[in-house]
């Protein structure tokens, strides 16, 4: 090749086409966990104006439409992004939940956790949930079996008594329902499955995931230090959107046919473990 | 089970809505090409990662602009380079090409005799040379048209430049290869 000319830039085009045969490019792992977490972490949500029924088609409505249309039009779009605010701006259905995390946890000072086979112990317990979070709406626990659009489940292990206080956020199909039991123990319910795989990936470091029966059917326990928990809900209506937690205690996760119950609490494993067991 | 896999168009409208799970799925379809892409950008491998990772969670944000329709791969490979360059720029380094030929012949490649291989190993070799004593922006045009195979439509997106910019700056810059291989040949 050495002296040879290069005749055109067809010639030299052909010649590098070639040469990109060669190339040695790197191999690219897999991004899109990090990206989704790095989403998730906090960039701005793509469409928090997309999301609210498509902001563009609105305003482009809106220039088609006279004043008073636009007034109106402006109202609805206004409570649309008050409701959006309230339930924290998350995929409909499911609600990014931010909690402060406190300054101990009660599994901190065991973050290898169930990695060594003992169970969590529990000695000073912090609270589990945080007073003053956005659940929703506060119901009875009659009024959420009514509205939430599936079958609650409530813990019936003999002692652990009624919920303090019963939540419901959102409506059917996307309902959510938290039963607060005190400041140990917290149970989130919808519709809807988890895929595990996706919240392992991310989960943050100091944090284990020990695989659990869960009355026959298979669970997660998440413990370790305070932790952002990132998980992958497949929703009802076939959508799949990511939740991200800061969690001061230990999570259990478990699903009951249709329903996802999640169970925040500062109790050990295996107590926690027996009250999701009886959960009918 | 799950059905045939959805349509890059019904994976952008979903990730419009906020499904991130649809999302991901874009960034698998794309993740190679935008890393190389980056790697011609900014001319570090490791870095192209990093500004690939950070491009596609502004792409996330910047999906509400996204209009439908249009292309999904040059619109992305624009916001790509353009953080790829920002690093570029914020290491304040010349950057080279960063790549490496392949030791083994890309697959379906007949084998040929020792010599022909010899030969064209070192054809490639000076050709590589020659790209490396380019200025960053015609290596990056030669990158993606000849490299990446992106079509001058989506080069020029990918660029950020008009379509008629890509073919003049391609073509000078294919005169000047030519000279530094000739150059690097009289040497």
């Amino acid at each position: 090749m050495t002296g040879r000319r290069l005749a055109s830039d067809d010639e030299l085009g052909g010649r590098l086409a070639e040469l990109g045969g060669w190339i040695e490019w790197p191999v690219v792992p897999d991004l899109s966990a990090r990206v989704i977490a790095a989403i998730e972490a906090g960039a701005p949500q793509p469409g928090v104006l997309a999301r609210l029924s498509g902001f563009a088609d609105v305003l482009a409505g809106l220039r088609r439409a006279g004043r008073r249309s636009l007034l109106i039009a402006l109202i609805a779009l206004l409570a649309i992004v008050v409701v959006a605010a309230a339930i924290g701006l998350g995929v409909p259905g499911i609600r990014i939940e931010l909690r402060p995390l406190a300054t101990a946890s009660p599994s901190a000072a065991t973050s290898a956790g169930p990695a060594s086979g003992s169970p969590i112990g529990v000695s000073t317990p912090p609270a589990a949930t945080s007073p003053g979070i956005a659940l929703g709406l506060t119901v009875t626990l009659g009024d959420a079996q009514k509205l939430a659009g599936f079958g609650v489940l409530v813990p019936t292990v003999p002692g652990f008594g009624s919920p303090t206080r019963v939540h419901l956020l959102g409506s059917a199909p996307r309902a959510r329902v938290s039963l607060e039991y005190g400041d140990q123990v917290q149970v989130t319910e919808f519709l809807g499955a988890v895929d595990p795989e996706a919240f392992q990936k991310i989960l943050s470091a100091g944090s284990t995931v020990e695989r659990v029966n869960v009355g026959g059917t298979g669970g997660y326990w998440i413990a370790g230090a305070p932790h952002e928990l990132s998980v992958l809900y497949r929703n009802a209506d076939g959508t799949s959107s990511w939740e991200v937690i800061e969690v001061t205690g230990n999570v259990l996760i478990w699903q009951a046919g249709q329903v996802t119950l999640r169970l925040q609490t500062t109790l050990d494993r295996d107590v926690a473990v027996d009250v999701a067991s009886s959960a009918r | 089970m799950e059905g045939r896999p959805l349509q890059e168009t019904d994976l952008i409208e979903q990730a419009r809505r906020g499904d991130v799970t649809a999302y991901g799925d874009l960034v698998r379809r794309h993740q190679e090409v935008a890393v190389r892409t980056a790697q011609l950008a900014c001319g570090d491998a490791s870095e192209a990662q990093d500004a690939v990772q950070e491009a596609f969670v502004k792409a996330y944000s910047a999906l509400g602009r996204f209009r439908p329709g249009a292309p999904f791969r040059p619109w992305l490979l624009r916001i790509v380079v353009n953080e790829a360059r920002n690093r570029r720029r914020s290491a304040g380094r010349r950057s080279g090409l960063a790549v490496r030929i392949a030791e083994d012949r890309p697959k379906g490649d007949a084998a040929p005799s020792p010599e022909a291989a010899v030969l064209a190993n070192e054809a490639r070799r000076e050709l590589l040379a020659g790209l490396e004593r380019l200025s960053h922006d015609d290596r990056l045009v030669i990158g993606c048209r000849y490299f990446l195979e992106l079509s001058e439509a989506e080069t020029a997106t990918a660029l950020g430049v008009p379509r008629g910019t890509v073919k003049s700056r391609l073509s000078r810059a294919l005169g000047r290869l030519r000279s530094a291989i000739q150059a690097g040949v009289g040497r």
